[in-house]
């Protein structure tokens, strides 16, 4: 308890233009990948935009580069305390560096091609209403960068989410193949929701045939959209963002 | 006349429960007993018992469950005339009776909240000798309990918890002394093998896993790189009396991923050492990977076996390492045999002459990752393989997989993370699979295969009558007729995914036993440990 109020108030005690260099290193090596080279966000969210979702204080960040996000893709660290503090100065250091938004598209024409041309919420859910078949959207902006947005539209196949990957099973017996999303599988058991969203499980020594494959259950909307629509709707996506936790 | 008896009967029970040196020599006769970490000084965990059969086996059904506070459970119990000791998570202790299932006592041990445990608080089991219980501690003491009561005998500091040491292995009761090894591969520690007087706790010898300028093999280490070199030793070794030879395995040196500052062999890091039982002296050693980058511990059980190689009988020692090659050795003078990948391995394209990996390139981690197979947690890792002498085979559970290596700066602080680099544990586009793996040990030749979507975590038991248990990530544990591979039982334990770091429920190595006249057999899985019995017996 004493630990987390010292915590709690503890600013942090590497600072220097040095120690955020050093962050730099560090988080070129470990955070990179997700968050973009120059934090910008990717696959993980904007650090540069000084929108931090999960706390905004040194001891937030640092606990969270330490510990990882509960219930997000963010993973704990093996980083020593130094370390901690050094890229918890580098991304206060990106904060107000955001270059200007490339959002140059219109929200509420994005949200109308969403919901009428594109029909994305067959598949997505935004909030209480659409479907189960894609991942909830209701926070996307928080999480993907814009580019990342644009990317999942155009070209959804280059990144299926693990909840997303794809098996479809024929029965021994014959009747009609089913396909649905993986929930779990072991050396016995595939469990699906299938596309109507019933959870179901197949014994793997009752299945003639099972084939997983990589591909999107979403299209390519790329000709379906021009360019300017496409900015709309990164634009519309971008907007949709979670209020803070704490 | 019945008063004598009774007395004869109890005076026979109290000498019985007296675990002496020479009950361990010969543990193979009492196969009803588990009296160590392996089952006994070879390691084999090899149970002679044969009353469950492939025939019967399928009857197997639950007897008693042991609940504990935490995961992740690796223990391995003892089992002594009727009376299961073994540690739960994080350093407690429990005596229970085998048959039932009942607690006679447990042991609890306060721990600091600083604790230096990387990766689990974790413990993998007790010694025995006379009645005394010893365990190892997180905080890096060897303590020794009364078995009777679970009251401690004595307390010793092995070393400061402080600095990342850590004890999370089994010891080992060799003649009147306790054998312990060490964590700490990721805190940058100086790793040693130490031997303690079972009756006073005072430390009989010491021996560095890292030379000091002026020992041999200091010069495989630059600068003072030695001083925080690693090498622990946290998994339990082998003896052979007739040798009196300790058999060992020792990790990763440290850091993990940057060698930079430690440029040469890092003696005796990621080898197999064996040590004169009563002086602690290195007789001989083979080191797996000569300067390490990838984390690849020479951390698993020496399996030591007397056999014919080319002709003539021989001393052996198998050994499936991390890095994904199989080893022959010699027992008498550590001589490389024989070696060939047992899993696929990117990293090397095989062994040279004298049983060094020949180095593919590019391999070392880089700042923006090098992708290898295996990943870091090996083709195997700790959890204990099996050999036994009625099939013929050495199983073990194998890992296909591939990781991603980072490298990073670093700087040694003492009692921090001491690794230079990161990892990624599994790539999500190429997810690999696990494996109960049976090779012929001669040749390294793998027999069969008994596959798995998800990756192993736990060890290998085999038994008289050609019957394999293991367990599984997925939660399964099974019974697989040791010839074939093929399936004969199983049962789901379920709690996949509860493990520290990513790591399995089932996070331990089946035993099998005696009580009540009947076989048990004995997996935790989760917060529980599991016994199962025949139906009809």
């Amino acid at each position: 308890m004493l630990i987390l109020l010292f915590l709690s108030l503890q600013t942090n005690p590497h600072t220097s233009a040095d120690d955020v260099e050093a962050g730099k290193r560090v988080y070129r090596v470990h955070c990179a990948s997700c968050h973009g080279a120059d934090g910008r966000g990717g696959r993980g969210p904007d650090l540069a935009s000084g929108e931090l979702y999960h706390g905004a204080t040194d001891a937030d960040l640092y606990r969270n580069i330490e510990d990882g996000i509960p219930g997000t893709e963010m993973p704990a660290s093996w980083l020593v305390p130094k370390r901690l503090w050094q890229v918890v100065a580098f991304v206060r250091s990106l904060s107000g560096t955001e270059a200007p938004s490339s959002i140059r598209g219109d929200v509420s024409r994005g949200q109308d091609l969403f919901r009428g041309k594109g029909g994305c919420l067959q598949c997505h859910r935004v909030g209480r209403e659409g479907g189960f078949a894609g991942p909830d959207l209701s926070t996307v902006g928080s999480r993907r960068s814009p580019e990342h947005l644009k990317a999942s539209i155009v070209t959804p196949e280059e990144e299926i989410s693990l909840d997303y990957r794809i098996a479809t099973v024929s029965l021994s017996n014959g009747g009609v193949a089913t396909t649905g999303y993986v929930r779990n599988e072991d050396r016995h058991y595939l469990l699906l929701l299938d596309l109507e969203g019933k959870l179901r499980t197949f014994e793997k020594s009752g299945l003639q045939k099972v084939e997983k494959d990589r591909r999107s259950m979403m299209q390519s909307y790329e000709g379906v959209f021009d360019d300017a629509d496409l900015e709309d709707l990164v634009a519309y996506l971008a907007s949709l963002r979670k209020t803070r936790t704490h | 006349m019945r008063t004598t008896l009774l007395l004869l009967v109890l005076c026979a029970s109290t000498a019985r429960a007296q675990v002496t040196p020479a009950r361990l020599l010969d543990a193979e006769k009492e196969p009803g007993n588990w009296l160590t970490y392996s089952g006994n000084y070879k390691s084999w965990r090899f149970s002679p018992l044969d009353r469950i059969t492939r025939e019967n086996v399928h009857q197997l059904r639950l007897k008693w469950v042991h609940q504990m506070r935490n995961p992740q459970v690796e223990t391995t119990p003892l089992v002594v005339d009727g009376v299961m000791y073994l540690t739960e998570p994080p350093n407690d202790v429990a005596a229970l009776d085998a048959e039932t299932g009942r607690v006679f006592w447990r042991y609890r041990r306060s721990l600091p909240t600083d604790l230096r445990a990387c990766c689990g608080k974790v413990n993998r089991g007790l010694a025995m000798q006379g009645e005394t219980l010893f365990m190892g501690t997180l905080d890096a003491h060897l303590v020794a309990l009364d078995a009777r009561t679970g009251d401690v005998a004595w307390d010793v500091e092995v070393a400061d918890y402080r600095k990342g040491y850590a004890i999370t292995g089994a010891p080992l009761s060799v003649k009147n002394q306790i054998v312990t090894g060490i964590a700490g591969g990721e805190y940058g520690i100086r790793g040693f093998l130490d031997a303690y007087d079972a009756e006073t706790g005072e430390r009989k010898w010491r021996f560095y896993t890292v030379p000091a300028p002026g020992e041999h093999g200091n010069d495989t280490w630059e600068g003072d790189s030695w001083k925080t070199g690693g090498a622990p030793t946290w998994v339990t070794g082998s003896y052979d009396p007739e040798l009196n030879l300790i058999v060992w395995g020792t990790g990763n040196p440290s850091p993990d991923w940057n060698g930079d500052d430690r440029e040469g062999d890092n003696l005796y890091s990621d080898s197999a050492i064996a040590l004169d039982a009563d002086t602690g002296e290195l007789k001989w050693h083979f080191q797996f990977v000569p300067h390490d980058v990838h984390d690849w511990d020479a951390v698993q059980v020496p399996v030591l076996v007397d056999g014919d190689w080319e002709g003539r009988p021989r001393r052996l020692v198998y050994w499936a390492h991390r890095g994904g090659f199989y080893y022959v050795l010699d027992r008498t003078t550590g001589q490389f045999l024989f070696g060939t990948p047992f899993a696929n391995v990117t990293w090397a394209s095989g062994l040279d002459e004298n049983g060094h990996p020949i180095r593919n390139p590019g391999i070392d981690p880089t700042e923006e990752g090098v992708a290898l197979w295996p990943g870091v947690q090996g083709a195997t890792n700790w959890y204990s393989p099996s050999y036994s002498p009625e099939t013929g085979l050495f199983y073990l559970t194998a890992w296909e997989n591939k990781g991603l290596y980072r490298k990073d700066d670093t700087e040694y602080n003492a009692g921090d993370l001491f690794l230079g680099g990161g990892i990624e544990i599994e790539l999500p586009e190429e997810p690999g699979y696990g494996a109960v793996r049976a090779l012929d040990p001669k040749t390294g030749r793998k027999v069969w295969d008994f596959e798995l979507v998800g990756k192993p975590w736990s060890g290998v038991l085999s038994t008289a009558s050609r019957l394999v248990f293991a367990g599984s990530h997925e939660g399964y544990f099974y019974a697989l007729d040791g010839e074939s591979g093929k399936e004969l039982w199983r049962v789901y334990l379920g709690g996949s995914d509860l493990g520290s770091l990513g790591g399995a429920a089932m996070a331990t190595s089946p035993i099998t036993y005696l009580a009540g006249g009947r076989q048990l057999v004995s997996m935790a899985s989760g917060h529980a440990l599991f016994t199962f019995e025949l139906a009809e017996p």
